[in-house]
């Protein structure tokens, strides 16, 4: 307990320093913010409910567009845009997920791959409600409480994308520590067991997926607010793809895991395409395949194996 | 009212029939051994009392209520409760968490996202429970597959009583366990409620005679012959069949 309560307060120290350190960095750091809450949302079916899922950004870019569409043609409050993306997500979640959690492995993958695809040439067919290629432009969202002002300096941005994360992870951590969420952990590590058990194992896992796809909508909604636009690219395979390269990174399942992959895949590929234009994409690959090879598991646990060999002889509890 | 009703059950698959008209009723308290060669379809007919396989024609009636095409957990809910053969538990969660799982879907309180103090404790206690009729409070905190293979048979034992079962389906309970520890897992079984009905598939058959009270043959997917322990030792065909071939294997 008071370990998890060392790390929680870590999480929020760092929010809370980032602007302070590194002040011209701001938009960078508010995409991190935003990708660690889409991470996040990811792990709830990923690391949790072990359903890999190739098509989460059809969920983000739902959220996005919706949001964005509201603030362009009915509100540009950021809260109301927030529950809207959330809602509209969540939706799409319960229509997606009766259809694809009858499928498991291979073609539940297949399948949330034509998920993407199919959301993605909705958005780009209906331009003149999307934008289309072009993406949808124009949105310009009211002060956050009536009150804070989006300034170019992405101030109010990042703070209000600090505040949803640190929202997001309460609900979340709730969530994952709760009774429910064990049971989603019983049925990762072994759903015949738990049908037999008596678990009514596809409720459940479709509540999870709504809880999941409902949490990347408000992401999306959150980046399309802070940003001002959205594109195409919200609902790609590659996105959904990146995403899934952030949560492993970080290590899915294990709580901290978003909050350590997104920031670093976003940093390095703000670096590397700085540094390294052409080859970017080559660097993230060998990151990847040494986080795969010599951190299974991802960050996280690796560096929780670290400190517990440590502080203790042996990370495992021994037999008395 | 029979805790067990099955009538006329059959199974195919394809062209080969596994199970072939199977007809039996278990009474509370019943202590009932299922015997048979290998292929018999011992554990097909387990999988079907306990809907992970559905069968060709029959029906299942558990505490008098038709479950023949209902799935697993309204069994469960009805009262039924098994194991496996090949233990099948969370093997990276620790004895508790195993036990903890089947308790708070016993107690119905599985699906909560604020469970209070007063519901965690509830659980906590019937686990605690559980360790302490099963021997395991040592190995509480210790994730499963860590553990000697005689003492996951036992959490798997304690999966099943989690959900206080009035029928209990044990497929082998010391399949793979060194002989050593054998006898606390019979032991334990032993000691179960005597109101729980319970169908043992077991292949050895010292134990078998001391454990039930009915057994039942069960030869190429059909029931051979049924009766008391006495009945099935005198029974010729039997001793031909099965004893013979186990006292010489």
């Amino acid at each position: 307990m008071t370990k998890t309560r060392v790390l929680d307060a870590a999480v929020v120290v760092a929010l809370v320093l980032y602007p302070l350190l590194l002040p011209g960095y701001l938009d960078l750091g508010t995409r991190m913010i935003v990708m660690a809450l889409f991470a996040m949302s990811l792990d709830l079916l990923v690391g949790y409910c072990g359903l890999v899922t190739l098509g989460h950004a059809a969920f983000f870019g739902v959220g996005a567009y919706s949001a964005g569409i509201l603030a362009i043609r009915a509100s540009a409050d950021p809260l109301t845009g927030l529950l809207a993306g959330g809602v509209a997500a969540a939706i799409l979640g319960l229509l997606a997920g009766t259809v694809l959690l009858r499928s498991r492995r291979l073609t539940l993958i297949m399948l949330t791959l034509a998920t993407v695809l199919i959301v993605q040439e909705t958005a780009n067919r209906m331009n003149w409600l999307t934008g289309g290629a072009d993406g949808l432009q124009g949105i310009d969202m009211d002060p956050v409480l009536g009150r804070f002002a989006f300034d170019l300096f992405g101030r109010v941005g990042y703070v209000y994308a600090a505040a949803v994360l640190a929202l997001g992870f309460l609900v979340f951590r709730a969530v994952v520590d709760s009774n429910f969420g064990k049971s989603l952990v019983g049925i990762r590590e072994n759903e015949p067991r738990m049908r037999a058990i008596g678990a009514p194992v596809d409720t459940r896992l479709r509540i999870a997926f709504v809880m999941s796809a409902a949490l990347a909508g408000i992401a999306g909604a959150l980046q399309a607010q802070v940003t001002e636009f959205v594109s195409l690219n919200a609902v790609s395979v590659e996105f959904s793809g990146e995403i899934l390269i952030m949560l492993i990174l970080g290590g899915a399942g294990r709580r901290y895991g978003a909050f350590l992959g997104a920031p670093l895949y976003v940093f390095m590929q703000d670096y590397l395409a700085k540094e390294d234009p052409a080859n970017w994409y080559l660097w993230i690959g060998a990151m990847l395949m040494a986080i795969v090879l010599f951190a299974p598991g991802g960050l996280t646990k690796w560096i929780g194996a670290l400190v517990g060999r440590a502080t203790h002889a042996s990370p495992l509890p021994g037999r008395s | 009212m029979s805790v067990l009703d099955v009538r006329g059950l059959s199974k195919n698959f394809g062209s080969l029939e596994v199970t072939r008209n199977v007809s039996f009723a278990l009474e509370e308290g019943a202590r009932c051994a299922l015997i048979g060669p290998n292929g018999a379809g011992k554990t097909t007919l387990l999988n079907l009392i306990s809907g992970r396989l559905q069968p060709t024609a029959g029906t299942i009636r558990v505490a008098g209520r038709d479950v023949t095409r209902a799935p697993e957990a309204a069994r469960v809910q009805a009262g039924l409760g098994r194991t496996f053969q090949i233990t099948s538990l969370f093997r990276r969660l620790t004895v508790h968490e195993n036990l903890a799982l089947a308790v708070r879907e016993h107690q119905g309180v599985a699906r909560l996202l604020w469970p209070s103090r007063r519901v965690r404790a509830r659980v906590d206690a019937r686990v605690a429970g559980i360790l302490t009729t099963l021997r395991l409070e040592a190995d509480a905190q210790t994730p499963v597959e860590i553990l000697p293979y005689g003492v996951q048979r036992m959490v798997e034992l304690g999966v099943a009583l989690a959900l206080e079962p009035k029928l209990l389906l044990l497929d082998e309970p010391a399949a793979g366990v060194p002989r050593d520890d054998v006898g606390i897992i019979f032991d334990a079984i032993a000691q179960l409620p005597p109101s729980m009905a319970v169908l043992l598939i077991e292949h050895d058959i010292d134990v078998v005679f001391r454990f039930a009270s009915r057994i039942a043959v069960l030869v190429a997917g059909a029931i051979l012959v049924e009766g008391t322990p006495a009945e099935i030792s005198q029974h010729a065909e039997v001793r031909a069949l099965y004893l013979g071939e186990s006292r010489h294997g």
